[in-house]
C-alpha cells in the first residue's frame, strides 16, 4: 500500500513530472485515500489560481508592433555617420559664410553711400551740389598789369 | 529556426515578461535588444541552440537581475498604466482590469525575487527541468520551490481573490 504524498509531492504529480509507474500508483491511490484527493483538489485550485492571477497580468494587452532588431553592423556605421555628418554641416556652414559675406558687405557700403548722400542734400537743402563744386573749386589766380600771372591760389 | 525567426517569435513573449519585473520600459526595451544581440552574436559564432527559448529567457533574466541589483529601477508599483495597455470595451472594464493588475503585482512584489522569477517562469509554461536551467535553482527541489511560492502567491492574494474571480 503507498503512503500519503507530502504536498510537494502532490504538485510534481499535478505538474506532471513523476514517471509513469509512479503515475499510475498514486492515481490508484487517489481513488483509495480520501485526504490525498482533497490534498490534489487544493493543489490543481491553488495552481490554477496562481496561474489565472498572473494571467490578469497580460489580460487585454495592446499587440505593440515589434520594432526592428537593432543589428551590429548597421550600429557600426551609425557611429560614423554622425561624425562625417557633423563635418558636412560645418563645410557647408563655413562655405555658406564666404559666399554670403561679401554679398552683405556690398550692400553694407551701398547703403552707407547711399545715406551719407541723403545726409547732404538734406544739409544743403536742394542746392545743386555740382554748381557748389565747380564754384568753390574755381583757382584765385592773380595777374601783374601786363598779365603775368603771380599767384595761383 | 533563423535569427529573424526567432525574433519575431519570441520578442512579445519576452517583451511582457519583462514587464512583471519592476524595470521602466525603455530600460526593458534596452536589456531585451541586449538579450538578442547576444543571440544573434552566438548564432553567428556557429552556436546550435537546442532549446532557444529557454536560453533567451535565461539571458534575459540575468539581466534584468543585474539591472535590478544596479539600483536603477525606479518605476513605481503604482505606475501599472505603464506596465499594460488595456484595450477592452469600457472605461469602467479597464478599470476593473488595472486594479485587478495592481493587486497581482503587489503580491508579486510581496515575494522574494527568486520565488518570483519562478512563478513567472512557470506561468510561461516552462517544465521544472527549463526552469532550473534558467533560474540555476536545483531541479530536484523545484517541486517544493513551486509549491511554495505559490503558497506565498495564494496568501498576498487571499482577501482580493474572491473578488478578482467572482464570475458569478
Amino acid at each position: 500500500m503507498m503512503r500519503c504524498l507530502t504536498k510537494i509531492e502532490m504538485q510534481a504529480f499535478v505538474d506532471d513530472v513523476t514517471g509513469n509507474a509512479l503515475r499510475t500508483m498514486i492515481n490508484d491511490h487517489l481513488k483509495e485515500c480520501e485526504k490525498c484527493a482533497r490534498l490534489y483538489d487544493e493543489v490543481v485550485a491553488d495552481k490554477h489560481m496562481a496561474l489565472d492571477a498572473l494571467d490578469i497580468l497580460v489580460k487585454f494587452t495592446n499587440q505593440e508592433p515589434i520594432p526592428p532588431f537593432r543589428y551590429p553592423e548597421a550600429k557600426k556605421r551609425g557611429r560614423i555617420l554622425p561624425v562625417v555628418a557633423v563635418i558636412m554641416a560645418a563645410a557647408s556652414l563655413l562655405l555658406a559664410v564666404l559666399l554670403v559675406k561679401p554679398v552683405v558687405d556690398k550692400n553694407r557700403e551701398s547703403n552707407d553711400l547711399s545715406n551719407s548722400e541723403m545726409i547732404m542734400m538734406e544739409y544743403f537743402d536742394g542746392m545743386d551740389l555740382n554748381k557748389m563744386w565747380q564754384e568753390g573749386s574755381n583757382p584765385l589766380i592773380i595777374k601783374d598789369e601786363e598779365g603775368n600771372v603771380i599767384l595761383i591760389d | 529556426m533563423s535569427f529573424e525567426e526567432a525574433y519575431k517569435k519570441y520578442y512579445n513573449e519576452l517583451r511582457q515578461f519583462g514587464r512583471r519585473f519592476d524595470i521602466p520600459s525603455e530600460s526593458s526595451a534596452d536589456i531585451l535588444q541586449e538579450t538578442f544581440l547576444r543571440y544573434y552574436l552566438e548564432l553567428k559564432k556557429g552556436t546550435e541552440f537546442g532549446n532557444s527559448r529557454a536560453w533567451l529567457y535565461k539571458v534575459f533574466l540575468n539581466q534584468i537581475k543585474n539591472y535590478l541589483s544596479s539600483g536603477k529601477n525606479t518605476i513605481a508599483l503604482s505606475d501599472i498604466s505603464s506596465l499594460n495597455d488595456p484595450v477592452s470595451g469600457s472605461v469602467h472594464d479597464d478599470f476593473t482590469l488595472l486594479e485587478q493588475q495592481r493587486i497581482v503585482m503587489e503580491a508579486l512584489a510581496g515575494l522574494s525575487e527568486s520565488d518570483k522569477e519562478i512563478l513567472l517562469l512557470y506561468h510561461q509554461g516552462f517544465s521544472y527541468s527549463e526552469i532550473a536551467g534558467i533560474s540555476g535553482i536545483n531541479p530536484g527541489s523545484m517541486g517544493k520551490t513551486i509549491s511554495r511560492a505559490i503558497e506565498k502567491l495564494k496568501s498576498s492574494l487571499k482577501l482580493k481573490y474572491d473578488e478578482m474571480f467572482d464570475k458569478n
